[in-house]
């Protein structure tokens, strides 16, 4: 019991990095973005493939898939989703399902549906009766490091800046002389790279499939619409509610059963709360 | 909205005129044809059925449902299940899975539109019902668990299957020309122009006096019957269903495809989708499978982006606007030039 718990609030570290990602890309494109876990699953290929073919370390693996990432996100949304982000607001949400079919048969068809895992040698410890894998220690700085990371890139920097104030006002800020296309691809770039950053401190203890993808997409949705549609420390505080809750749900329920229990969970927000347990606050 | 062709406006007659050489010309192919495109005949009029099904609430109303699949699969497991453990024709099935189909449609719309769930988060919506019922479906034995379940094959008239299959495809057929009439009929009638009042601007319908529950909740309802009718006969005909199948997200996505790369909202566009797309599918699925699977599904994908990027109206429209940009001249009579046109896509 204990240790679900523990467990949960492990992994919610990596929920709430990836849902930090898509809360960017919500709070600042108004995009419901389904090919968001797809990118966290090309990115775990990416980590695999790095450390099992190149034989890199694998946490040095970042160096080469966040930069590929954010280039690759920049890439499928110039020229994917931003021609049609200007439409009616479904429009942008069926081309990045579109995407996330791609990407998924991509990888289904380039390495099979089998799942690949890393065998990391992290060594685990109990305290008090209660086993901490290294690996998941280190997820869970790392996650939270980089959400710091971003939260100082929004509020300090001169991008940053860039960033919110097209979130507010796209017009105000394209009058103001900002290139609000080129600061949107930027957004889609970075949260790119953030589910880089989460790709590589997920593999080694995750698993990475063609349809882990849309698993993740799902739950970075119930993590962003818990922590309320665009505010950023909600997604943080939210990625460990969904984390605790569902090492908890699979405590106590059996098979996938938990599985439908957060999708009823995320209905019942959505339909009650639509702004969230904490209220909605923009970036 | 200028429409360059008399076929999606006419009145009802028009339309009914129209089809009458249609059916002519399917029956025609169902009777001559090889076995092996009769088969693809009726996935292609059942799938017609399901987008147009859709169409009614996706298209005509607005509502983005991205949880379809769900009404599939409650019709095939109500059939199947009504049927190896009780006895009951699939016939009788069809008329079981049409309520419990509106049913849940019910539920769901006196949930979601009591609560003014729109647009994006309307279709987030309608996906985690369907994925709910989904992993509830491959949790319980009862229903077969995650393999699914088996009818048993009797080849009986009266237990809605045949030994000849080509009796499929005119089964398929009746769907499909009822579901067009129902579409033309509803379309055209007061709950039809509500529907498309609402598509455009649901705040705008509200205030002109329409009941945006109500008319929300009719679309979904009647649709959902459709979709759930179809279930049952894609049951009959495939005999074994599993959850994933009929519950997933990618029967959903394989349904709205058709409908918005045709033209959602518009009466033969699903149709048209269906035509296009469903051979193309099967060419791929059958050329490229050594390549691994999934092919298809990259193709709709990319299909799918492609199409909202270039023709969100649909294809029907995009051939028939070419036709009419040639012939219209740009600048209107009175000298203003013609506005960009803006049309929803639906």
């Amino acid at each position: 019991m204990i240790q679900a718990i523990v467990d949960g609030l492990l992994i919610g570290g990596v929920y709430a990095l990836i849902g930090v990602s898509l809360t960017l890309v919500f709070g600042v494109l108004r995009l419901i973005n389904f090919a968001h876990g797809d990118l966290l699953m090309m990115g775990m290929y990416g980590v695999y493939f790095a450390h099992t073919r190149l034989g890199i370390a694998i946490y040095v693996t970042a160096l080469l898939v966040v930069p590929l990432l954010f280039v690759f996100g920049a890439f499928i949304f110039r020229f994917g989703v931003r021609p049609v982000l200007r439409g009616p607001e479904i429009r942008p949400l069926l081309v990045t399902l579109g995407l996330s079919l791609i990407l998924q048969n991509v990888a289904l068809s380039l390495f099979s549906p089998e799942t690949f895992t890393v065998r990391a040698s992290g060594s685990s410890f109990t305290i008090g009766g209660i086993l901490l894998g290294q690996p998941h220690l280190i997820a869970l700085a790392a996650s939270i490091a980089t959400v710091l990371f971003l939260f100082w890139l929004l509020q300090r920097t001169d991008i940053g800046r860039k960033i919110r104030s097209s979130s507010e006002d796209r017009d105000a800020a394209a009058l103001c002389g900002i290139n609000v296309d080129r600061v949107f691809t930027l957004t889609f770039g970075l949260a790119a790279a953030c589910l880089g950053v989460a790709a590589v401190v997920l593999m080694p203890f995750y698993y990475t499939s063609p349809s882990v993808g849309f698993l993740f997409t799902l739950i970075a949705f119930i993590v962003v619409v818990l922590g309320g549609l665009g505010s950023f420390f909600g997604a943080l505080i939210a990625g460990f509610v969904v984390g605790l809750s569902e090492s908890l749900g699979t405590f106590f329920l059996e098979g996938s059963y938990s599985r439908a229990l957060i999708f009823a969970v995320f209905v019942a927000i959505l339909l009650v709360r639509p702004q969230g347990i904490f209220g909605e606050r923009r970036l | 909205m200028r429409m360059p062709a008399s076929l999606f406006r006419a009145p009802i007659s028009v339309a009914v005129v129209t089809l009458v050489p249609i059916v002519v010309a399917l029956i025609a192919f169902g009777a001559f044809a090889d076995q092996y495109y009769v088969d693809i005949g009726f996935q292609m009029l059942l799938f017609a059925f399901l987008a147009q099904a859709w169409n009614l609430v996706g298209g005509f109303t607005g509502q983005l449902s991205l949880g379809h699949a769900m009404f599939v699969g409650v019709g095939a497991y109500t059939a199947i299940l009504l049927f190896t453990r009780l006895q009951i024709s699939p016939w009788v099935g069809l008329g079981i899975a049409g309520l419990l189909g509106g049913l849940l449609a019910f539920i769901i719309g006196l949930l979601f539109f009591r609560y003014k769930l729109r647009g994006s988060f309307f279709a987030l919506g309608t996906l985690a019902v369907s994925q709910i019922l989904l992993y509830i479906v491959i949790n319980t034995p009862a229903l077969g668990g995650s393999s699914g379940i088996t009818s048993v094959f009797t080849s009986e008239f009266a237990d809605l299957q045949f030994t000849e299959r080509r009796s499929y495809y005119f089964a398929a057929l009746v769907f499909f020309v009822v579901g067009i009439l129902l579409t033309v009929l509803l379309r055209y009638s007061g709950i039809g122009l509500r529907w498309l009042a609402i598509r455009e601007d649901e705040d705008a319908a509200d205030a002109a006096g329409v009941n945006l529950i109500g008319a929300k909740m009719s679309a979904l309802v009647i649709s959902a019957a459709l979709t759930s009718m179809g279930g049952v006969l894609f049951a009959q005909y495939l005999l074994h269903i599993s959850p994933q199948h009929v519950f997933g997200v990618a029967l959903s996505v394989q349904i709205i495809l058709y409908a918005i790369f045709g033209g959602s909202g518009t009466v033969w566009g699903p149709t048209a989708g269906v035509l296009i797309l469903y051979p193309l599918y099967e060419y791929l699925r059958i050329e490229l499978s050594d390549i691994g699977g999934g092919v298809d599904l990259i193709a709709s994908g990319a299909v799918l982006m492609i199409a909202l990027r270039f023709f969100p109206q649909g294809a029907l429209l995009y051939v028939a606007s070419l036709g009419s940009r040639a012939l219209k001249p740009i600048a209107l009579a009175d000298g203003r030039v013609r506005p960009r046109r803006r049309r929803r896509s639906g």
